[in-house]
């Protein structure tokens, strides 16, 4: 037997190489060719897509952030006085209709801006310090009774309802200062009802609280 | 069998390609379409098999082209992934390939007047070496076309088929005795 390469292996190599020269078809070729493309291109799409959707994302963070610190408002003007000016005209809407912001009808709250109790605010002047910070949310929420009352008692707690709670205890205050210690217990009562989680300021309560 | 020559080394020809050349491949591919695409016709007879596989053993080298590391001739990395996707088909077939020899299966082949090459060769020793390397067990023909189709050094068969040397070696001489008994044979 020869060994391979000695040259009978030549010769056998000759002649083989000799034989038709069979190649792939040219669809095969070209499969090959476009999937070898497709791997090349696909690659590099990736590679850069990262990277810029990164980019992306934090360039548009940093533009948003900068918005919304140009565009903050002033916090001065975001701290809005919690109540309204003492010599605002009266509401011109019907008594019945809650007011937001505005003050206490006139015809309920005329007589306790007229009180001698001279340390008490008036109920339309806004509650005092420590209850101007509590809450406010129950008092748009605060239903207004019509003013169908006959005495100075009912119609004292029917304004009281249309309250606000920070008012209605002012006036509560002033009805103690002014001794009338059975309206005063009579609106601490519907108070209570009306507003039965409203916490009331200690100092507050010490003034109001009905007598034992 | 492919010719040295000082052109760029397919080594280099791969490594651009994995780092994103399609142009790379576009050469490789020349340089070495036929050369496989006969060890695959030749091997397995069936064109449109052979077709087949040719176009599989491309796709393999694509997929794993980014994890492409020179430590071997190309050559041997193709034919590698050559020889390892015709095993599968051999298995498929129910060929056993695990022997050495003479003993070694063989894939039966079709009628000499059914196979194009055949037909269209009109030489009648071409025809002799054809109808040999048909009949030659299977381990033993690719030994025999990977060293033709190739330019495989019997270490680099040894390689590419996950062989020892000598049992390459052992296949090969054995291929090249029974082809020049074929063209002996009058």
């Amino acid at each position: 037997m020869s060994e391979p390469g000695k040259p009978m292996d030549e010769a056998l190599a000759a002649l083989y190489r000799g034989l038709p020269r069979d190649d792939p078809p040219p669809a095969v070729d070209a499969a090959i060719l476009a999937a070898a493309r497709a791997s090349v291109i696909a690659k590099p799409r990736r590679q850069w897509a990262v990277p810029v959707s990164l980019a992306a994302v934090l360039v548009l963070s940093v533009g948003v952030t900068l918005r919304v610190f140009e565009e903050r408002p002033d916090t001065q003007s975001m701290q809005a006085p919690a109540a309204p000016p003492v010599a605002a005209p009266p509401s011109a809407a019907s008594p019945s209709e809650p007011a937001p912001s505005a003050p206490s009808p006139p015809s309920a709250t005329a007589q306790y801006t007229q009180a001698p109790a001279a340390a008490v605010p008036p109920a339309n002047a806004g509650p005092p310090a420590a209850v101007a910070g509590r809450s406010m949310a129950g008092a748009d929420r605060a239903e207004r009774a019509p003013l169908a009352a006959k005495s100075e008692a009912e119609s004292n707690l029917a304004s009281a309802e249309a309250e606000r709670p920070e008012a209605w205890l002012d006036r509560i205050v002033t009805l103690r200062a002014q001794a009338r210690h059975a309206e005063a217990d009579e609106n601490f009562a519907q108070f209570k009802r009306r507003f039965p989680g409203y916490i009331i300021p200690p100092e507050v309560l010490e003034k109001i609280a009905p007598r034992p | 069998m492919p010719q040295a020559d000082t052109r760029v080394a397919d080594e280099q020809l791969m490594l651009a390609y994995r780092d994103g050349d399609a142009e790379a491949f576009a050469a490789l591919y020349a340089r070495h379409k036929g050369g496989l695409f006969r060890f695959m016709v030749r091997s397995v007879k069936d064109r449109a098999t052979a077709e087949e596989l040719f176009q599989e053993v491309w796709m393999k080298l694509i997929d794993a082209r980014v994890r492409y590391l020179p430590q071997a001739k190309f050559s041997t990395y193709l034919y590698t992934i050559a020889h390892n996707r015709m095993i599968d088909h051999w298995r498929r077939l129910g060929l056993a390939t695990v022997s050495l020899d003479e003993e070694e299966a063989c894939e039966p082949a079709g009628p000499v007047s059914m196979q194009p090459e055949r037909r269209a060769e009109s030489n009648e020793s071409a025809q002799r070496l054809l109808a040999g390397l048909a009949s030659l067990p299977l381990l033993q023909r690719e030994a025999f076309l990977l060293h033709e189709e190739s330019g495989l050094t019997v270490a680099e068969i040894a390689a590419a088929t996950g062989t020892e040397p000598e049992t390459a070696k052992s296949r090969l001489r054995y291929a090249i005795a029974k082809l020049r008994e074929a063209l002996a044979d009058e």
